[in-house]
């Protein structure tokens, strides 16, 4: 029993790692990866985020009818976010301004909801309180160490301490937005090598399996990309 | 005048220099996700450009009136719900009434609540202070902006697909990389409207 | 009136059901909401204040500083706007005002707080928010070496970029930030313009 609760923490750490694995909340991943300090900022409000809303749909998820089951996840896990915010805003105003809209905008983190729907609205209170631990552990250490790397290679520094910057002129670019997309493209490439090596399987698109949305969409499980499906879809009706 | 100056560079903001794809990151999940095509991709953006302005035109009057000043707190909870259901009642509307056109975009419309790229423009013109009609136009830009971003991409990756890639790269990081590319390109138009 | 009640009996799991849930989640939430707001607002408020009171005595040191607002029309604007500014005060003499502009940057706003002398010049230029831009570049501008330019500086500053001789009137730009720069002197021109409509009691 224990084993099994340790696996669900554990399993959003590395094996279903939520950013290089299943491939959620891309967005905040590339926006707040400046500086690893917005890392940390953005990965553990998230984390505070995720493990109460999947504690709390965990508690109601035989409560809530299916019919308006993604409405009453949004909500309460907007709920959450609007409290972090306003304990950043009072605890940590730096944060705050550096974050800026993206601490709000947690409640679209893909992450949160994928979770809610395919973990927190099927399992006990426990479970679900360790899966969003896990994830949010494996979501903080990712976007902290993209952040670092874009940091080093941008500004010359990690967390703000100098490192590199006092004999290596700063490549600026890895700072903008195309320095973004390229890093976080070699660390799915890295992840998607050591992957294979351990003979799993590497992430070729955003995940369909994975998507929150795929519930509205009513989509059938199958391996595809949402592309695929919403192509096959839309030759169907015309 | 002043006004209609206002507006052609709240437009050109919004289509380029803070393009919401490749500049401000918001709405990467359609933007990876659903820009293999590039017909698709332009339903889509046409479906996010719609819910953008409506979103905005309902969630603007909503926090004038009503939330500001004493309910700020409620802002995210309020326009995320609203926006929710807006894209439910789009979605039954079109259905019921303009039957080609759900044909066209129905699919879409429920990938569109989890947008962050809505949820982002409609915060982003209280933040920014922007008059009602700014806002609208403001939504208008980011939606057309999301547009090109899409439509570019979406021909990127129709190349892509008989490129010879190297194998580390194929899958995610390619189309990762690729997106780099693209808003490289973007990087160009700083300063335009400036 | 019973079909209304055939009605909701039939519908229950489908109508009712999901309605009410909803309601009770969102009345719940709400006052989670409203509870947290009560207990963190009073702190935001204070930490706000403290912020604006430390970045004020680092501009310009006084005894105290009274708010004070005046409806100004800028030069090349056709409506009055109304500004907020501070006056500085040592005992009962006013040693300086303090005005804060929010410009429109690379990003988004840049917010600047500008402390000006009697004289009409700049006491000191601290940069109060410049979050919406670049990091590595526009965010530069929070650096001392370039917000320090300003000082002593008077009437319409303009932006050099690499000029060699930065004599009268002129501030080096943040290197490859051009727009962030403009934004940060558009404001300190803006406090300067002001300040001579305050200060003369001008208003229009």
């Amino acid at each position: 029993m224990k084993n099994k609760n340790l696996g669900y923490f554990t399993n959003g750490l590395i094996n279903e790692n939520p950013v290089l694995r299943l491939v959620l909340g891309t967005c905040p991943t590339l926006a707040v990866t400046t500086a690893a300090i917005n890392g940390i900022g953005m990965g553990l409000a998230a984390t505070a985020v995720l493990v109460c809303s999947n504690a709390a749909i965990s508690l109601l998820r035989n409560i809530i009818p299916d019919k308006v089951r993604i409405p009453a996840f949004i909500t309460i896990i907007a709920g959450f976010v609007s409290v972090v915010q306003m304990l950043v805003k009072a605890f940590a105003p730096s944060i705050d301004k550096s974050l800026g809209i993206y601490l709000p905008l947690i409640v679209v983190n893909c992450i949160i909801l994928a979770r809610a729907e395919m973990f927190a609205s099927k399992n006990p209170v426990l479970p679900s309180i360790l899966d969003g631990l896990g994830m949010g552990i494996g979501f903080t250490a990712t976007i902290t160490l993209m952040g670092a790397i874009r940091e080093i290679l941008g500004a010359g520094t990690v967390f703000s301490l100098p490192v590199t910057s006092q004999f290596i002129s700063p490549m600026i670019i890895f700072l903008l937005p195309p320095g973004g997309f390229f890093i976080f493209g070699i660390l799915v490439a890295v992840s998607n090598a050591l992957a294979k090596r351990k003979g799993k399987d590497i992430v070729m698109h955003l995940g369909c399996e994975n998507c929150p949305s795929r519930g509205a969409c009513n989509l059938k499980d199958t391996p595809e990309s949402c592309d695929e499906k919403i192509i096959k879809e839309a030759t169907v009706n015309e | 005048m002043n006004s209609l100056t206002a507006i052609a560079s709240l437009l050109l903001a919004g289509i380029l220099t803070n393009n919401m794809v490749l500049a401000k990151f918001l709405g990467i999940c359609p933007f990876l996700g659903v820009s293999k095509k590039v017909n698709t991709a332009l339903s889509m953006s046409i479906a996010v450009t719609l819910v953008m302005v409506i979103s905005t035109a309902v969630t603007y009057p909503i926090y004038k009136y009503i939330l500001s000043p004493k309910y700020e707190y409620l802002e995210t909870v309020v326009f995320i719900l609203v926006i929710a259901a807006i894209v439910q009642l789009i979605e039954i509307f079109l259905k019921k009434f303009i039957k080609p056109i759900y044909n066209a975009l129905g699919i879409y419309l429920p990938l569109i609540t989890t947008n962050c790229a809505v949820l982002g423009i409609t915060m982003l013109n209280i933040t920014n202070e922007l008059s009602y009609v700014e806002s609208l136009f403001n939504a208008l830009a980011a939606g057309l902006g999301f547009m090109l971003a899409m439509l570019l991409f979406s021909g990127v990756r129709e190349r892509l697909e008989t490129a010879e890639i190297p194998e580390f790269l194929k899958g995610l990081p390619i189309t990762l990389i690729s997106a780099s590319l693209v808003s490289l390109s973007f990087l160009g138009f700083a300063g335009i409207g400036g | 009136m019973s079909s209304f009640t055939d009605f909701i009996k039939s519908n229950k799991d489908s109508i009712i059901k999901p309605t009410v849930v909803m309601v009770c989640i969102c009345i719940v939430v709400t006052l989670a909401l409203s509870l947290s707001n009560l207990v963190t607002a009073p702190k935001i408020k204070v930490l706000e204040e403290k912020t604006q009171k430390d970045a004020m005595s680092r501009v310009i040191k006084a005894d105290n500083y009274k708010r004070e607002t005046k409806d100004i029309t800028f030069d090349g604007g056709d409506t009055s706007e109304t500004v907020t500014y501070y006056t500085a005060k040592n005992s009962k003499k006013i040693i300086g005002y303090i005005f804060v502009m929010n410009e429109k940057g690379y990003g988004g706003d840049v917010s600047v707080m500008t402390a000006i002398n009697t004289d009409g010049t700049v006491k000191a230029v601290d940069i109060l928010d410049v979050s919406n831009e670049t990091p590595g570049l526009g965010q530069n501008s929070k650096k001392e070496s370039f917000y320090s330019q300003y000082k002593g500086l008077k009437n319409n500053i303009s932006v050099v970029k690499n000029s060699t001789d930065s004599s009268n009137n002129e501030i080096q730009a943040v290197t490859g930030a051009t727009i962030t720069s403009k934004a940060v002197t558009k404001a300190v021109n803006k406090s300067l313009e002001a300040f001579k409509k305050v200060s003369k009691g001008g208003g229009k």
